[in-house]
């Protein structure tokens, strides 16, 4: 294992999908538990090649990770994320449908839990409190139960108990 | 690349930040992917709370997710005291014309008229003279409703309505002109429908079978059993085809306790806990086994009303435990309590509720909340 400084010196490459390529810091790159493997099995020789990371999303991506790994204190002195960051957090993930929906994918892929649960905790935001078509238009899904299954659906409702 | 193709895994990672009922359930409804990879949960009822004067909307408490929300209701059905609740119809009266409708708030389009609230007749004597009386006529509002199946079904719709002042019964079919009165010396506390048959429980622990003549106008009592302990006021309602007899806090035949020094209230309700009853056969034949224990069930009630549910593997809520909403008849405007009694050590927790009202932390009038507090069992259909 390299020391804290030397980490932070040495940079990775990462290729996105359409062949773009960043420099990070290995810190900022150990945010993904996928690439922090990689580094630990010695395998990131030249650039690390993400097939299913888009430039854009890559580079939102990277913004996260290197605020999280910049942050000095993520924790309060309860272990609840601070202030500071949750607001940081809170601007950085309201974004577009779209956008929201590749970070899911990358989050996912590169396995980066915090980001992971903050797309899926904007997502549950957007769903709360919409009516079922609502949700149906702003994630621009087609509603492909037939009228037969609406409406078996609409009796096994889950209230009746037993 | 799309929404519905997201993978299972993610879906569920959403869904189980959903904590409340109507959230959960409408992600399962966008579609068949969505569907499919969130498993199915089970509801708590809703808690009904006091409607705020010209609020259109239903204010509801949630075990599931501790909040309170509320639910647009259709035009005819605002600003209207409840008259009860049954199979996910609210009864509802209009306080200035006596008129009475059935509206389901998920199926806002189709309302059913119900009579206006029934008429009684009564004769009171002159306080001087008790020779000089007068007779006088008084509406008697219903507190209650159990009906016997959905009112789409038709004819086969019964509604069975108790009268909150007098603990006499009264019933309908939607599109009657006229509520039909139930002749009886029996004051009851609770009606049931039950495996096609209407059954009442009345104040002394009578249960009573209600036998309808087939062309549905005339109506007799038959006994069945006792229930064999005595309760302040009894729940009752049906649970998978069985009665449930539910004493929440009852009077002790032997209040005498020389040991009992210890213990302030002095009526000894809290060392005796709640009971529960269930019928071993319906009918003639009916006879009570007491349950110690729900098992993985719920059981809900509330001080207020006699009617409550029992859900098996309720999301969100206590196994073995009684949620017992508490009374409208005191407490400030806001706030309501609601008491989790565990059978399984018999420890109880208090769950508040708060909400927005415009008069929050005052003391509650009683015209505010008719007929609120109850717990209401959605259904869409």
């Amino acid at each position: 294992m390299m020391s804290l400084a030397a980490q932070k010196e040495k940079k990775i490459v990462l290729r996105s999908s359409d062949g773009e390529e960043f420099e990070v810091e290995v810190a900022t790159a150990r945010q993904s538990k996928m690439i922090s493997n990689m580094i630990n099995d010695g395998c990131v020789e030249g650039s690390i090649p993400l097939f299913n990371v888009d430039a854009r999303t890559l580079a939102k991506v990277i913004e996260y990770c290197r605020r999280h790994a910049g942050a000095t204190r993520i924790l309060d002195e309860y272990d609840n994320p601070n202030e500071e960051i949750k607001s940081w957090d809170a601007t950085y993930i309201d974004v577009h449908q779209t956008i929201l929906y590749d970070i899911l994918q990358a989050a996912d892929y590169l396995e980066i839990k915090d980001l992971l649960d903050l797309a899926c905790e904007q997502v549950a935001n957007i769903i709360r409190g919409k009516h079922v078509e609502e949700i149906r238009n702003t994630f621009n899904i087609k509603n492909d139960f037939t009228v037969e299954e609406e409406k078996e659906i609409r009796k096994q409702h889950p209230w009746l108990f037993e | 690349m799309a929404w519905s193709d997201l993978i299972p895994d993610i879906l569920r990672l959403i869904s189980d930040r959903l904590h409340h009922c109507f959230d959960y359930i409408n992600f399962r409804m966008v579609c068949t992917d969505w569907r499919s990879a969130v498993p199915p949960k089970k509801f708590a009822p809703l808690l009904i709370l006091p409607p705020e004067p010209n609020l259109g909307d239903l204010l509801y408490f949630d075990p599931a997710d501790g909040g309170v929300h509320s639910l647009p209701l259709p035009e005819e059905a605002r600003n209207k005291s409840f008259c009860g609740t049954s199979r996910g119809w609210l009864a509802l009266m209009d306080d200035a014309t006596v008129s009475m409708l059935l509206v389901n708030p998920f199926t806002p389009d189709v309302v059913y008229p119900l009579p206006p609230t029934p008429q009684r007749v009564y004769f009171t004597s002159h306080p001087k003279d008790p020779s000089r009386g007068r007779w006088i006529t008084q509406h008697e509002c219903i507190n209650e409703i159990v009906m016997s199946a959905s009112p789409n079904a038709g004819a086969e719709c019964v509604v069975m309505g108790r009268l909150g002042s007098c603990d006499q019964l009264v019933f309908c079919r939607p599109g009657d002109a006229v509520w039909t009165d139930v002749d009886t010396h029996y004051e009851i506390d609770g009606v049931a429908f039950c495996d096609g048959r209407f059954y009442a429980l009345d104040r002394n622990g009578n249960i009573l079978i209600i036998e309808m003549d087939p062309d549905g106008r005339n109506v007799a009592f038959k006994e069945t059993v006792v229930v064999p302990f005595e309760s302040k006021q009894y729940k009752f309602l049906e649970w998978n085809g069985e009665l449930l007899v539910v004493g929440i806090s009852f009077q002790p035949i032997y209040e005498d306790d020389d040991e009992d020094d210890d213990d302030d209230d002095d009526d000894g309700d809290d060392d005796l806990g709640p009971f529960i009853f269930k019928s071993e056969g319906l009918g003639e034949g009916l006879t009570l086994s007491e349950m110690e224990s729900l098992g993985e069930n719920t059981l809900f009630v509330s001080e207020n009303h006699c009617f409550g549910y029992v859900g098996r593997g309720v999301h969100g809520c206590k196994r073995n435990c009684i949620y017992l909403s508490g009374t409208a008849f005191d407490g400030l405007e806001g706030v309501h309590d609601i008491n989790i009694m565990n059978l399984e050590d018999g420890a109880s927790e208090i769950v508040w509720c708060r909400w927005p009202s415009q008069r929050s932390g005052l003391p509650r009038e009683s015209s505010q909340h008719s007929g609120a507090f109850f717990w209401f069992r959605p259904s869409f259909y």
